[in-house]
């Protein structure tokens, strides 16, 4: 069956061979979604208001709620203090290899649960 | 005709069937063909690159911000109801890089959506009831007179890693 996954299509890297910047502009984007994802899901399980958040990180409200609003190319500052503020999480970080046949972390979790618990392939510590 | 009726004759594509998440997503033919296509590398392959992505997280299961109001909405959110709100047209906006890409459908059901339309978005500039009317057309095309899925509030279209913003 057809997949219309991009990484379906991409190669691996291999000697000097210069990699697309379509690549890059794809895998940055998955990575951002995937960051945004993680957010928001320790958010919603905290039961914390984005005033009670904006808070805790010395922030105006309007800047927390159009922070989270949208992913965007946040730093690792911002997703360090987003998850510590949300609930004293700390991101800890794992490399998938979607592109190796037998690699399964590279596939999401799948959830059916309407209380958001989709855990995206970025991981937090216990 | 339904939408398995449409994946079966090859008028819309399943985007990945063999996803394990709850959401699904079909493409139509100008979507497979012109937003899939294998990437041009410059500033418009990299926009469709990056928009191939964000459709992508929605199958896999990533949160979606919606925006409710077609006039008053957050710039940011990644998907958005379009005027006129009866014909439950939503569009997925792909903003990085400015001006980004968008991408107009209907779902057919709780958390399946088909992509209908896309295009450039300096290319709404003017012309979004055209653009509408192109989406419009390309479900009355495949659907004919099934109307898309609709609901009350937006749990009705997502069950779940969704906000209204």
């Amino acid at each position: 069956m057809r997949t219309f996954r991009t990484i379906s299509n991409l190669s691996k890297p291999s000697g000097r061979d210069r990699i697309p910047e379509t690549t890059f502009a794809y895998l940055q984007t998955k990575s951002q979604m995937q960051a945004f994802t993680l957010v928001w899901s320790e958010f919603k399980k905290s039961g914390i208001s984005q005033s009670d958040l904006a808070g805790r990180l010395g922030k105006g409200t309007d800047r927390v709620c159009k922070l989270l609003a949208a992913p965007g190319n946040w730093t690792l500052d911002t997703i360090t203090e987003l998850l510590f503020a949300i609930n004293g999480g700390v991101l800890t970080h794992a490399v998938a290899h979607p592109l190796d046949p037998q690699d399964l972390s590279a596939k999401p979790v799948p959830s059916t649960s309407r209380e958001n618990s989709y855990v995206a392939p970025l991981k937090m510590a216990a | 005709m339904s939408i398995s009726d449409s994946v079966s004759s090859g008028k819309v594509f399943d985007f990945d069937p063999v996803s394990e998440t709850p959401r699904k997503l079909y493409l139509s033919e100008e979507v497979a063909s012109g937003l899939f296509a294998p990437p041009t590398q410059d500033l418009d392959g990299i926009r469709r690159a990056r928009a191939q992505a964000v459709l992508e997280d929605f199958v896999d299961g990533g949160f979606v911000t919606v925006a409710e109001d077609p006039f008053d909405k957050d710039r940011k959110a990644i998907m958005a109801r379009v005027s006129r709100i009866e014909w439950e047209i939503f569009d997925f906006r792909c903003l990085d890089p400015e001006p980004g890409i968008r991408v107009l459908g209907c779902f057919v059901a709780i958390d399946e959506f088909v992509a209908l339309t896309w295009d450039y978005r300096e290319e709404f500039d003017g012309s979004w009831p055209e653009q509408v009317e192109r989406c419009r057309s390309s479900w009355s095309e495949l659907f004919g007179s099934v109307l898309p899925h609709s609901g009350a509030q937006l749990d009705a279209y997502l069950s779940y890693n969704f906000e209204s913003v």
